[in-house]
């Protein structure tokens, strides 16, 4: 039987053109929750070097009103 | 020298002359303390995630410049006192992350007014789009009665042999009460 690893791959390692920037909200926003908090590193499989520039480009856009700090699901 | 980025928040009330004279303001400032402004880029105006200063929307202005680290702090200064600005933030940059300039802050101001003419003949484009779809499939209804319509000139072909027909029955008939007047 093959070994079959469920480990998942960071996808900024995996993809070079993947830049973190506080202001690319479109890759930002994938990793914020519906709520806008950042979804932590083991769920999305992005690994710490890179969750820590995350989190730091995410808070710079939640600075600047590019990302919300906080929203209401129920109104979605 | 150091390179770095500011990104700001103007009045949404601004429209191209004021926005256009407080960013020859700022530009003069940021010479004033010594430092080289590198790119101006005009995002527009774009709705923010949360209210500041009781505005949904706010136009974003993208200011790349370099100079040493004390100019960034009056700079910051001088934006905190300027009301029209909302919001900002400054951030240090690489060289190669500095992008050029293509336009002139006028015409990117003017680009950015002409967004909404864009999305108008967009949606004039796809109308435009729908309604030659729709000619398309009036001209296939049309070939479609194209192909039925050879029965027709058939018919209608069959209709002129008889009426021909008749007609020179009459003329037979004409001629034989002719004759028989002649007689």
């Amino acid at each position: 039987m093959a070994l079959v690893s469920n480990r998942r791959v960071c996808p900024f390692c995996e993809n070079n053109n993947m830049k973190i920037n506080y202001k690319e909200i479109k890759i930002l926003k994938k990793f914020i929750t519906e709520q806008g908090k950042i979804i932590p590193g083991h769920v999305t499989g992005v690994c710490s070097r890179h969750q820590r520039a995350l989190g730091k480009s995410i808070k710079q856009a939640r600075n600047i009103a590019l990302l919300p700090y906080s929203l209401d699901p129920r109104y979605f | 020298m150091n390179f770095y980025e500011t990104l700001f928040i103007i009045h949404p009330a601004l429209e191209s002359g004021h926005l256009k004279d407080i960013l020859h303001s700022i530009d003069e400032n940021l010479k004033n303390l010594g430092c080289k402004t590198l790119s101006i880029e005009v995002w527009g105006k774009k709705r923010l995630a949360y209210l500041i200063d009781k505005q949904k929307y706010g136009t974003y202005v993208q200011l790349q410049f370099s100079g040493n680290g004390s100019c960034t702090r009056d700079f910051e200064i001088e934006l905190q006192h300027n009301a029209n600005v909302l919001s900002y933030l400054t951030t240090s940059i690489s060289k190669a992350e500095v992008v050029e300039q293509e336009h002139d802050i006028e015409t990117q101001i003017a680009g950015h007014y002409r967004e909404s003419d864009v999305a108008k003949k967009t949606d004039e484009n796809k109308i435009a789009e729908s309604e030659n779809q729709e000619s398309k499939n009036d001209s296939t209804q049309e070939a479609i009665t194209t192909d039925e319509l050879p029965n027709t000139e058939v018919t209608t072909s069959e209709k002129d042999e008889k009426t021909s027909e008749e007609e020179t029955n009459i003329n037979v008939e004409k001629n034989n009460s002719t004759e028989s007047n002649e007689e």
